[in-house]
């Protein structure tokens, strides 16, 4: 992503929370969903300003920024990072069936164990689809 | 797989960040590619020995009992 996107993302995760954090504050604090998704809009509004400041001091020096830029695109960085997303993928499948089931037998969650059983059935199913179309195209 | 860059480098004078910019990666990929932690793709291959004057296989060397 460069420069210019990374500066756009960076401002709508600010507007984002500070939505979030304006609507759900209102509602109260008292409900559940109105503390937590305040809290989640006051994440997003420090993650939005952290990456914002990050990008207007790379902005500031073209010499870092042009070397950012190339280690945004370097193979080797891609390479490492597309390893580290197919590894999270895989752990989180099994994470995820395992919490589905332990939902279902431990706790008698049985809409939350379905939600993620059928969850990790969509991934299975996606990754199998993505491999076909991958295959064919390379 | 083992490669010359380093010793190619070094005749030259030149260093990891200059060639790093030479060839369009970061100085973290020269030092992985020289240590041998990383192989390269066949186009950055083709970069790296043309800024050595030299075809790849001069530059990195494969042993049949990597496959």
């Amino acid at each position: 992503m460069t420069l210019k996107n990374q500066k756009k993302f960076a401002v709508l995760w600010l507007v984002i929370g500070i939505v979030m954090w304006v609507v759900f504050s209102a509602i109260g604090e008292e409900s559940f969903q109105g503390g937590l998704l305040s809290g989640m809009g006051s994440a997003f509004i420090v993650v939005g300003a952290i990456r914002l400041v990050r990008v207007r001091r790379l902005e500031k020096n073209p010499e870092k920024a042009a070397d950012y830029e190339t280690a945004l695109k370097d193979e080797r960085v891609v390479y490492v990072a597309n390893k580290a997303r197919s590894m999270t993928f895989t752990v989180s499948v099994y994470a995820q069936l395992a919490a589905g089931l332990i939902a279902i037998f431990a706790f008698d969650q049985q809409l939350l164990g379905q939600a993620l059983c059928f969850l990790t059935c969509f991934q299975c199913l996606l990754f199998t689809v993505l491999y076909r179309v991958y295959n064919k195209k390379y | 797989m083992k490669n010359l860059i380093e010793e190619k480098r070094k005749e030259r004078g030149i260093t990891q960040q200059q060639l790093a910019a030479a060839v369009g990666v970061s100085r973290q990929t020269i030092i992985s590619l020289e240590s041998g932690k990383y192989n390269p793709s066949i186009l950055l291959a083709h970069d790296i020995a043309q800024q050595f004057d030299a075809a790849i296989e001069e530059i990195f060397i494969f042993e049949e009992e990597e496959k």
